[in-house]
């Protein structure tokens, strides 16, 4: 007979998924807009956003590859930290600078 | 090994989670509850006062239904929802594994802590020039 534990992380695993599924689909079709995801606030094309996109990505696959490896998340590298803080700092920085510019 | 009475309070705590879950869901499916602005900044209230204004002007059906204003994507907020799903899908798969909570390492905490300040700092950038 199944646990009610187990039936609980099913369930929550199938709702993540489920949630996550219905996110991306939207995105995909337009009814969660992603439009303008690269244009800065004076609505031109930004390359610290693409950058902040790119390290996201690259940290997040990094992070996964490295869990599902070790099955554990205490092996994950201190220079993700060090790449995250970098590029969010310039994302940050470049955004406040735009914003003080065009106000 | 649990007793009856332990075993039934954690079947109604697991129906519980498993139907709420389960009905907010399917709201967000049918679209009770609305994910149209998930990933937009919100716009200035002028600017929507405005756009308002000229939809309805140019479609005046539009002037009896809700118009939703959206403004442009923002980063910080696509890069938040990326990496709470991906922390919160792993540690629960972690956690199917083990059969019990495992620890979250400093790390971690700390990736989900620049996240969380680089989208808190952005609003409040946002804020402070609007």
């Amino acid at each position: 007979m199944v646990s009610p534990s187990a039936l609980l992380g099913d369930v929550l695993s199938i709702w993540l998924a489920a949630l996550l599924a219905i996110i991306a689909y939207r995105c995909l079709t337009g009814r969660i807009s992603i439009a303008g995801l690269f244009q800065g606030a004076d609505g031109r094309f930004s390359p610290g956003r693409v950058q902040l996109l790119a390290s996201t990505l690259g940290v997040l696959g990094t992070f996964v590859l490295t869990v599902l490896d070790k099955h554990s998340m205490s092996d994950v590298p201190d220079s993700l930290l060090v790449v995250m803080l970098a590029s969010h700092g310039a994302y940050l920085a470049g955004k406040h600078l735009a914003r003080n510019r065009f106000t | 090994m649990h007793t009856g009475p332990a075993l039934a309070v954690e079947w109604v705590v697991v129906a519980f989670i498993a139907l709420l879950a389960l009905i907010i869901l399917y709201k967000i499916f049918n679209g009770t509850i609305p994910l149209t602005g998930l990933l937009n900044e919100p716009v200035g209230a002028d600017t929507a006062v405005a756009t308002a204004a000229a939809a309805s002007a140019a479609n005046p059906p539009a002037q009896a239904a809700v118009v939703t204003i959206q403004g442009k994507a923002s980063l910080s907020r696509l890069q938040l929802l990326l990496f709470t799903f991906v922390i919160a899908g792993l540690y629960l798969t972690l956690c199917l594994e083990a059969g019990s909570m495992v620890d979250i390492p400093n790390q971690v905490l700390g990736l989900l802590g620049i996240s969380s300040g680089s989208y808190a700092v952005s609003k409040g950038i946002q804020m402070s020039n609007s």
